[in-house]
């Protein structure tokens, strides 16, 4: 849903949404908070899509989308009028999310979650073809969430939000060839992660 | 077409964004080179479970609470989410002058008592309403009464804190007495000529 969501907001396209979001920022900015909650139910899912594909526990991830609303509500005012709020809100985000995961890797912390994501014993690999869809879903959320930056949040807006080329040059200002490049590496490094763990892609 | 070629094309194709001039030479590729056939199918396996890598389940009361959260007074300095329920907010500013008053509260280098800086909640009473208006949504009166018992509390806290400074100083006085008295006679006329602040004070009370 939130991939069609997405793709049918290119820019050249009207857009109801973008439409709708111009008059909440722009009442927002005028320091309308009911008109500010009503972005952060709007878009809430994407702030936290992007947030639980940096951080495994639902509790910060929560953490992070509090963080960037929190960022969002008191720079309402550089945001540049006309650009695209969705955008902007995915940078900011971004931004929240690498921090935060940045500030906390020297913490290493020994739980259930760190035991889950040590590489399976040998036997216990499934052959090519036996592995559930669950359990390699897991394996690529855990391996995108420890690729570095940009291929990171690169992946994580191409594959988990499933936004644009196009879209993803806008977030992350970058030439859309540079969008191309480093999803394809993203996803190399992604294939190597897994093959190291002896999860086969 | 070479591997490499192919490996490029097949992300452009799994991204949607293969140019149909390409498509043929691609599939033919494909068609003959195991490689390239694994890296679609990895893919394609990738593809399948990109709906289901995150979900984007929320307690159904987050969006609310991030809204005010984030557009609260006195949210400048930001608190976590869970670590601070907004109930238990009240609960802790109280908490915070009870403190304020004990902990803040000790003797300075020269040893006489000090007062601890008053925090920016024990002066800003306004700050106070606001909080109690808007963090517990509390009416007008509720909100008098509990200024009032701030009051009363601080009130209450800077005499239990005379009360302790007096009969510390009491206390002290009764040791360095007792110091004093063990001193030979003569030794002690003499120091209280050259420095009368050696000799005890006599008991203030009764
Ligand atoms: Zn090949």
């Amino acid at each position: 849903m939130f991939r069609k969501l997405m793709t049918a907001s290119t820019p050249t396209t009207p857009n109801p949404s973008a439409d709708e979001d111009r008059v909440l920022v722009a009442k927002a900015r005028r320091g309308d908070e009911d008109a500010f909650r009503a972005l952060v139910e709007k878009h809430l899912a994407r702030v936290v899509g992007v947030a639980r594909a940096y951080t495994r526990r639902r509790s910060d991830a929560e953490d992070i989308a509090q963080e960037t609303w929190w960022k969002v509500w008191r720079k309402l005012d550089t945001f540049r009028e006309g650009a695209s709020f969705t955008a902007w809100l995915y940078r900011v985000t971004i931004n929240c999310a690498s921090d935060w995961v940045e500030l906390r890797s020297n913490r290493r912390h020994t739980d259930i979650e760190e035991f889950e994501r040590l590489p399976v014993a040998d036997d216990t690999v499934s052959p090519l073809t036996g592995m559930a869809k669950a359990e390699f879903a897991k394996a690529v959320r855990d391996a995108i969430a420890e690729l570095p930056e940009p291929f990171r949040s690169s992946i994580v807006l191409r594959e988990i939000e499933g936004l644009s080329y196009e879209e993803i040059s806008e977030i992350t200002d970058v030439p859309i060839g540079t969008v191309e490049s480093r999803i394809f590496r993203a996803r190399s490094r992604l294939k190597a992660v897994l093959e190291a763990r002896g999860l086969r892609p | 077409m070479n591997c490499d070629n192919a490996l490029h094309l097949l992300g452009l194709e799994h991204d949607g964004r293969l140019p149909a001039s390409d498509r043929r030479r691609l599939d033919d590729h494909v068609a003959s080179c195991t490689a390239c056939a694994a890296e679609k199918r990895w893919l394609a396996r990738l593809g399948d479970v990109a709906g289901s890598l995150v979900d984007r389940e929320t307690p159904p009361d987050l969006a609310a609470r991030i809204a005010a959260g984030a557009t609260g007074p006195g949210t400048r300095e930001r608190t976590p989410l869970r670590a601070v329920p907004l109930l238990r907010t009240a609960a802790a500013f109280l908490l915070v002058l009870a403190l304020g008053g004990v902990v803040g509260y000790g003797l300075g280098d020269d040893g006489r008592p000090v007062e601890a800086a008053p925090s920016v909640v024990q002066r800003d009473e306004a700050a106070f309403r606001t909080l109690l208006k808007d963090r517990l949504d509390l009416a007008s009166p509720d909100i008098e009464r509990l200024v009032e018992i701030r009051r009363r509390h601080d009130a209450l806290l800077a005499d239990v804190e005379r009360r302790r400074a007096e009969a510390r100083s009491e206390l002290e006085r009764a040791e360095i007495r007792e110091l004093w008295n063990a001193l030979p006679e003569a030794a002690r006329g003499r120091l209280a000529a050259i420095d009368p602040h050696f000799v005890p004070a006599p008991t203030e009370r009764r």
